[in-house]
This record gives C-alpha cells, sequence and structure tokens, in this order.
C-alpha cells in the first residue's frame, strides 16, 4: 500500500462538503491503480482540469503552471537546494544521504514527468508537483535524523535528508 | 500545512524496513563506536583473568525477599485480575480499530500500537517489572474464560517435549512480519496478523492445556526472558524477592529451543540494523518497491540468513566451548547469556522509535475509529521529536550495546565455570581442569565480541 494522506483531514473542517470533497480526493488518489497518476485528477474540488498535465488534485497549487512553488513568497531565502529529477520512474539526484545542519534552511526541487506529491517524512511537509513541471519545497531543517523524501503515490524515494 | 498526526508511515520506506517509523537515528559517532567496541573487547579478557573461579551466580535460590507490602500488591489477585481484563479489553480494541479504523495507516493506530508500542514496549516494561505478558497475555486469559467450554486437552505432553522450539518459531513468523511481509503496515493486515496469531495460540492451548503459553507463545516468552533480567523476581521457593539481573538470566531454565528463540530476537533485530544502512538500501535492499514481490524476497532472505548467521557463530562457539572445557550439550546450555544481548539490540534499535513514535498511538487512538472523536484530547497535537537529543540516543545505543555485552560475559564466565566443575574431579578441580575452564570462554567472548562490534557498526553505518 501507499501511505498517502488519511482520507479525512484529522483537523475536522467545518463544512462536511469539503470534507467530503477532500475524502473523495484522497480516496481517488490512494486507489493505487496501476496508472498511477491518472487516477489522480478531476472532480469535486472544481480547480482542475482533466487534461492530460493535470494537476494532482489534493491541494492548493494552481493548476498547469510548469514550474510552481508552495513557497508563498518567491523572494524568500531557499537556503540549501537539492535537485532531483523523476523520468520514467527512475530518480536522478544527489547520491547517498543529503547533509544537512540543524535549523538550516533546504529546498527540495523536484523536477517529475509525472504529478504526484512530494513527501518529506518526519516533517510531514508536502509539496505536489504537476506532470512535467517542477516543484520546490522549503523548509527549516530544525529536526535532526535520517529523514525519507518520497514521491507518495509512485513509492518511489527521492533522497534521504541526515540532519545534524 | 496538515500539523496531525499525518505521520510518514509508509509501509516500507527506505529509512525503515521495520514496520512502522517516520525518522531514523543518525549515524553513531565514530568515537562512541571506538570506545564501545574498545571497552567491550577489554571487558571481555579482563573478565577471564579477573573473575571469579567457582561458580557465584545461584539463579533460582538468589535474592531478597521483597517487604511484605510489596509482595502483598504484586500477588495481588484482584489487581491482576483487573489488569488482565484490562489487558484484554485494549488488545481487541486494537483489533477492532485495524478493521474497523482508518484504511491508511497514517490515520490508524493499530500498526504504532503493535509494532512500537507493544513490540518495543515490551522490552523496557519486562526489563524493569518482570514477564510482565506471561501474566497479563490476554490470549491466555480468553483462554481461561473458554477452557469450561472446551474438552480436556488431549496432547498436555507437548509443551515439555517442545521446549520453546513453538516460541521461536513464532517469533520467526512476527518478525517476518514486521521486516519483510508485503504492506505490513496496513492496518487491515495488522489485524489480520493478530487474529491470525491468536487463533493459532489458542486452537494450539485447546489441544496442550494453558502452559502452550508460556512455553509456546513467543510474545509471552519473550518477555519472559526480558523478566529474567528485572530487580524483581520470584525465587525457586515461590518467593517475590530483589535480585540481580545476572541471577535472573542464570535462573533462566535451559528448555529445549530456548537458544533458537534469543537467536531468532538477536537475528531479527541485527536484519533491522542492516536494512538501515546505506549499504543494503543501495544494494540488496535498494531499488524495490516494497509492493513487489522482490522486495518481499530480499527481506526474507536477508532476514532468515542474519538469524542464520548468528545461530551458526552461536552454535559454532557454543560447540567449541564445549569441546575445549569438555561439558557436553553447551549450546543448550548458554542460551540465556544471549539475553541480555538481545535486550540491548532491542534497546539500541527502538529506543528513539519508541520515544518519538510511540507518540502516534496515543494521538490516533483519541479517534480510534476516524469518527471525529477526541477521547483523549490529542487529535491536534503532533509529535515532539525533540524529547531526547541525539546525543542521548547515542548514548543509550552505545550503552545498551556494551550494557548487554558486559552481562553476557559474566553470564558466559559463570555457567562455564559451573558447568566445568560439574565435569570435573569433584570439588577439587585441578590446574588442568582451570585451564580448560577459562580457555573455553574464548570462542564464547569471540561470539560476543562479533556481536558487539557487529551492532556497533551497523550503527556507525546507519
Amino acid at each position: 500500500m501507499t501511505s498517502c494522506r488519511p482520507p479525512a483531514s484529522r483537523h475536522r473542517a467545518p463544512a462536511l462538503a469539503a470534507v467530503a470533497a477532500v475524502a473523495v480526493l484522497g480516496l481517488a488518489a490512494c486507489s493505487n491503480s496501476s496508472s498511477g497518476a491518472s487516477a489522480a485528477t478531476t472532480s469535486a474540488a472544481a480547480t482542475t482540469s482533466t487534461s492530460a498535465a493535470a494537476t494532482s488534485a489534493a491541494t492548493s497549487l494552481p493548476s498547469a503552471t510548469q514550474a510552481s512553488s508552495s513557497s508563498a513568497a518567491p523572494t524568500a531565502d531557499l537556503g540549501q537546494i537539492v535537485a532531483i529529477t523523476v523520468a520514467g520512474g527512475k530518480v536522478t539526484g544527489p547520491q547517498g544521504r543529503v547533509k544537512v545542519a540543524k535549523d538550516a534552511t533546504v529546498t527540495l526541487r523536484v523536477t517529475s514527468d509525472v504529478a504526484d506529491e512530494i513527501h518529506l517524512h518526519g516533517y510531514d511537509k508536502k509539496a505536489d508537483v504537476p506532470q512535467g513541471g517542477t516543484a520546490d519545497l522549503t523548509f527549516r531543517a530544525d529536526l535532526t535524523g535520517v529523514f525519507e523524501v518520497e514521491l507518495e503515490q509512485h513509492g518511489l524515494q527521492l533522497t534521504q535528508l541526515q540532519v545534524q | 500545512m496538515i500539523a496531525g498526526p499525518v505521520a510518514g508511515g509508509r509501509a516500507a520506506g527506505a529509512v525503515l524496513a521495520h514496520g512502522v517509523g517516520t525518522r531514523a537515528d543518525l549515524p553513531l559517532p565514530l568515537a562512541y563506536v571506538v570506545v564501545g567496541g574498545g571497552l567491550a573487547v577489554v571487558v571481555s579478557f579482563a573478565a577471564l583473568g579477573a573473575l571469579w573461579r567457582t561458580a557465584r551466580l545461584r539463579g533460582a535460590d538468589a535474592g531478597r525477599p521483597v517487604p511484605a507490602t510489596l509482595r502483598a500488591f504484586v500477588e495481588d489477585r484482584t489487581l491482576r485480575s483487573a489488569l488482565r481484563a484490562v489487558t484484554l479489553g485494549v488488545t481487541l480494541l486494537v483489533v477492532a480499530v485495524a478493521f474497523l479504523g482508518d484504511p491508511q495507516v497514517p490515520g490508524n493506530a493499530a500498526p504504532w500500537a503493535l509494532f512500537v508500542t507493544f513490540w518495543v514496549g515490551l522490552v523496557p516494561v519486562s526489563l524493569l517489572l518482570g514477564p510482565v505478558w506471561s501474566v497479563l497475555n490476554p490470549l491466555a486469559t480468553l483462554y481461561r474464560g473458554l477452557a469450561p467450554l472446551l474438552p480436556a486437552p488431549r496432547h498436555p505432553d507437548v509443551p515439555d517435549r517442545w521446549g520453546h522450539w513453538p516460541a521461536a518459531l513464532s517469533l520467526a513468523a512476527f518478525t517476518w512480519f514486521e521486516l519483510a511481509a508485503p504492506d505490513r503496515s496496513d492496518p487491515r493486515r495488522v489485524g489480520t496478523f493478530l487474529v491470525g496469531y491468536g487463533a493459532v495460540h489458542l486452537v494450539a492451548a485447546a489441544l496442550t492445556g494453558e502452559r502452550w503459553f508460556s512455553r509456546g507463545d513467543g510474545f509471552a516468552v519473550y518477555s519472559r526472558l526480558l523478566g529474567a533480567l528485572a530487580p524483581l523476581g520470584r525465587r525457586a521457593d515461590g518467593r517475590v524477592v530483589w535480585r540481580s539481573p545476572l541471577d535472573g538470566a542464570a535462573a533462566v531454565t535451559g528448555r529445549p529451543g530456548l537458544a533458537a528463540t534469543v537467536l531468532v530476537l538477536v537475528g531479527s533485530t541485527g536484519f533491522d540494523g542492516v536494512t538501515r544502512t546505506l549499504w543494503w538500501q543501495q544494494g540488496p535492499g535498494g531499488g524495490g518497491d516494497a509492493r513487489t514481490g522482490s522486495a518481499v524476497l530480499t527481506a526474507t532472505v536477508g532476514l532468515a540468513a542474519t538469524i542464520l548467521l548468528v545461530a551458526a557463530l552461536y552454535l559454532a562457539a557454543t560447540t567449541a566451548a564445549g569441546a575445549i572445557g569438555g561439558y557436553r550439550g553447551a549450546p543448550g546450555r548458554f542460551g540465556h547469556t544471549l539475553v541480555p544481548i538481545a535486550a540491548g539490540y532491542a534497546i539500541a534499535h527502538y529506543f528513539s522509535l519508541f520515544v518519538f513514535d510511540g507518540q502516534f498511538t496515543w494521538i490516533l487512538l483519541s479517534d480510534p475509529f476516524a469518527t471525529g472523536a477526541d477521547l483523549l484530547g490529542l487529535n491536534d497535537a503532533s509529535v515532539d521529536y525533540t524529547l531526547v537529543s541525539d546525543r542521548t540516543i547515542a548514548l543509550v545505543q552505545v550503552a545498551a550495546i556494551v550494557g548487554g555485552h558486559l552481562l553476557g560475559v559474566v553470564l558466559a564466565h559463570d555457567r562455564a565455570v559451573a558447568l566445568a566443575r560439574r565435569t570435573g574431579d569433584g570439588a577439587g578441580a585441578g590446574a588442568g581442569t582451570l585451564r580448560r575452564t577459562v580457555l573455553s570462554q574464548v570462542p564464547l567472548l569471540v561470539l560476543m565480541v562479533a556481536l558487539t562490534v557487529g551492532a556497533l557498526l551497523l550503527l556507525l553505518g546507519g
């Protein structure tokens, strides 16, 4: 199985409809169909399209941008940039574990030929990457340890961060 | 950003082969490994020359009776019944949550409860309080409730003849499920495993009697073995006593399969350590998606190979010790010496998992069936990853490994002396016998140094 986010956010949204929509999307995204990316599209949130370059639906990314950023302020300090490319199910990026100093700012810059969600475990930070696009996930490395970065739906490990 | 307990509980992230988990420990600093390993070697060989020449450990006869109030508390029947009922209730709740709760790991308490709170928590609780799971075992409670309805056990002699072999097998089955099975953290599979495990042992108990649980239920035997190291124990005359972990371990009866049980524990934890190394992740264990058969096969082979390797080392060392020292059946007589080493392995590998990811169990149990309930008021809580520092984790790891080694060495020494004396020329063992006894410990020390240095190197490579 994949452990994508739980169908219903554990923070109870006030509007039932919103919860239902998230649940539907969550289930769709979690249905582990062999076609992977194509399963996660469309429906309730009413913001996404069904084009080939569909954005994965669950969150707030503007649709169909080729280079989207999860960071609200594009001018913000990106810190140490870890660039990773996913193409044809293969991951190209830094070898071994990426060493990061505690409290440093780090940006995971993921370019992918499939739409999916980037998930930094432990910190539990996520960003959606559109098909053929790039997403930045910027965070402050304030927890120490070894953490996995994964392309969530595809169960593909992108890298491991060693924060110390 | 969702701040709630949306854990990265992916079934088999490369960081953790273990059932669940969101982070892994930093590699141990080299200095810790050097100091820890060096200490282990020095202590081992100093022990040969410096330790006692006649067996000192009195095992089940040792211990100082505890005050009457404590004894009354420990033996209180009402308290025990109440705790058994609570344990059974919580177990049934976890099984229900596994099947009826959130279908995903990050939202379901059951995988966290089984792999972290129960399996890892069993270690400190047993080490401090004794064989708690033998006392609280919900399967035994269930059996006692059902027994009046069942026909009399047909093969009550089986648990004696088989010794602890069924326990070794059931622990092997559990560790395979924990470390190698496909989709092992899937809540439904966790539920299926629990029901399957319970069914097997209940049927076995129905056929052989209640003693099955203390001999054949891997979790109960694990708790009993670890509990032997607890400061609180029961003497041969039945009294509750304070005693040293050395006497407690020496009191462990050398039943058939005891060594196998401990070897499964050491080997499986060792394999978990292997899977955390970059070598494994980029080599044999890398590249595979946990959902495919090849990753399961790789992990299965790796787990079996690690257990067999540890078992082969143990057999070689004890056989050599027996040959040199002139005592028979040596492989069956040193199983207890590995109990503290197994405990050290478990603590070193799972301490941080218990402290950090163990928090998920309670956070998720606050809303067990994903209905919006907030029974424990923890719905908005998130894991506090600052409870212990990296330095503390590293110190605990080295202390656990080296401490387990130290106890193991002393236990092996005492047992070797005891065995040599028994097979020697009566009470007056000559100088030749003494030299042979000392020499016979060398293979055992080599085994323990290998296990200790191996564990430290795995943590260094983590």
